[in-house]
């Protein structure tokens, strides 16, 4: 008789089973959409501009006297002081130009300046503004010169290009200012220059002035839609290489403001 | 045991990262500046045909004279002496760039006037900055000097020179020159006496008088 019971329940199963029934208790389920829009890290050049497009008297140094620094087995001979002035002519140019697309990359990602008959003493003003078009802040966490070649001297005596500008093609950085959506915020200069066109806070940075610029970049938060304007004067020292053509490139990285060390 | 399966998993999901190539980075863009500097040319020359001068060999002109201190010039009756002044081009790079002058055959009293024209043939305003007469350099006015050319302590020659220092060209700018030479009682017979100027330009806005 049990044998029976047992019998008729396994047949019940079985035949629930080949009638597709299922078994189960009530239950209920939440779903959760998740969506992660992340944020967009875009810087660009927003505008370049020059002290000295063409159409003005040329920007330069007078009164200059010059003096020498060395450090590490480098010299530097450089300006010391000296008077910042437009003189009576215009002879030489300093233009800029956004392009965009460059290397595949975004818009509005490489500047191109060109120097037009450059002679020493002469010293243009540009005026670069980077701005912060995507989402998330940003820093400047590395500027480095590049490529920097001159067709009349085959053979420079220094290897690192930033020291090649300087000493073997006579192109040196002699002050400059940041500036953040327009706030003045830091600046120096290599010597004691009257009459620069911007406020500078530290003086006769000498040899130092360039590294000063990059690490007081790398301190900058930009916030997205801030704006970040660099003012950088270049001069041009008296062993200047005539009738020739100096090309270099300066490469920023910036970084998320977090992650940028 | 519980400890050692906790370790194992995080060290398992890295190494199976790894394995599929899974990179950690951060996000990053590059902006990038060329720089492009045409550097000017300070250039100047003399200009080929413009040497005025009042004793050439050809035509054969009659010699002049003067006293002690360029006084009374004036021409005589004879042509004894003569002078030649010649352009040369020394480095090849098409520019005249140096005058050769030789007075042949002069003897005390001789005197010589040449005047020519200097070329801005450069990018850049330039002035005429300093003159270097064997060794001795002048600023300015006035240029007057005497010269003992074979050291036997006796001034064979003295020259005066002309005007336009300071004198501002723009490039294609051309502007007369000139200076006189007067061979003094000094100068030694049957010699061979030689002398060098230097005309020096600078770029118009490092120029200054020391």
């Amino acid at each position: 008789m049990k044998s029976k019971m047992v019998a008729i329940f396994v047949t019940l199963m079985v035949a629930l089973m080949l009638a597709g029934f299922a078994y189960a208790h009530w239950s209920e389920t939440l779903y959760l959409d998740a969506t992660v829009n992340t944020g967009d890290l875009n810087v660009k050049f927003s505008s370049c501009s020059t002290n000295d497009c063409g159409d003005s008297n040329d920007p330069g140094l007078s009164n200059v006297v010059t003096t020498t620094d060395t450090a590490d087995g480098y010299s530097d001979t450089y300006a010391a002081s000296g008077t910042y002035t437009r003189y009576g002519k215009n002879v030489a140019t300093t233009t800029c130009e956004i392009i965009d697309n460059y290397n595949g990359g975004e818009k509005a990602n490489k500047l191109k300046i060109t120097i037009e008959n450059a002679y020493p003493s002469y010293a243009p003003e540009i005026i670069i503004v980077v701005d912060n078009v995507g989402d998330i802040p940003v820093k400047m966490t590395d500027l480095t010169i590049t490529n920097a070649e001159c067709d009349k001297v085959p053979n420079p005596q220094q290897t690192d290009p930033g020291k090649k500008l300087d000493e073997d093609f006579g192109m040196e950085l002699i002050a400059w200012e940041v500036t953040l959506n327009g706030e003045h915020q830091y600046g120096s200069s290599k010597g004691h220059y009257d009459n620069l066109p911007f406020t500078v806070d530290e003086v006769d940075e000498g040899m130092l002035c360039f590294n000063d610029l990059v690490n007081y970049l790398k301190t900058v938060q930009v916030d997205g839609g801030e704006y970040l304007d660099i003012h950088l004067i270049f001069h041009f020292e008296q062993w200047l290489p005539e009738d020739a053509t100096i090309t270099f490139d300066m490469t920023a990285t910036f970084t998320q403001w977090n992650l940028a060390g | 045991m519980k400890n050692k399966k906790l370790i194992a998993i995080p060290i398992t999901m890295v190494a199976t990262l790894l394995l599929i190539g899974f990179v950690y980075a951060h996000w990053s863009e590059t902006l990038m500046i060329n720089g492009t500097v045409n550097t000017s040319e300070l250039d100047w020359e003399f200009v080929s045909g413009s040497i005025i001068h009042k004793d050439p060999a050809d035509p054969a002109t009659n010699d002049w004279n003067c006293d002690p201190g360029f006084d009374d010039v004036h021409q005589i009756g004879k042509n004894v002496g003569y002078t030649t002044c010649e352009l040369v081009d020394t480095d090849n790079d098409g520019d005249l760039d140096t005058m050769k002058v030789t007075l042949e055959n002069v003897y005390p009293c001789y005197y010589e006037h040449i005047a020519f024209e200097v070329h801005n043939n450069g990018k850049i305003p330039l002035k005429i900055w300093k003159v270097v007469i064997n060794g001795h350099e002048f600023y300015g006015l006035p240029i007057y000097i005497k010269l003992d050319l074979n050291n036997d302590g006796k001034d064979d020659i003295e020259m005066t020179w002309g005007d336009n220092f300071g004198q501002q060209m723009e490039p294609c700018d051309t502007v007369d020159i000139s200076f006189k030479i007067h061979v003094l009682q000094g100068a030694p017979q049957g010699a061979s006496l030689s002398f060098t100027i230097q005309l020096i330009a600078i770029q118009w806005n490092e120029y200054y008088v020391p």
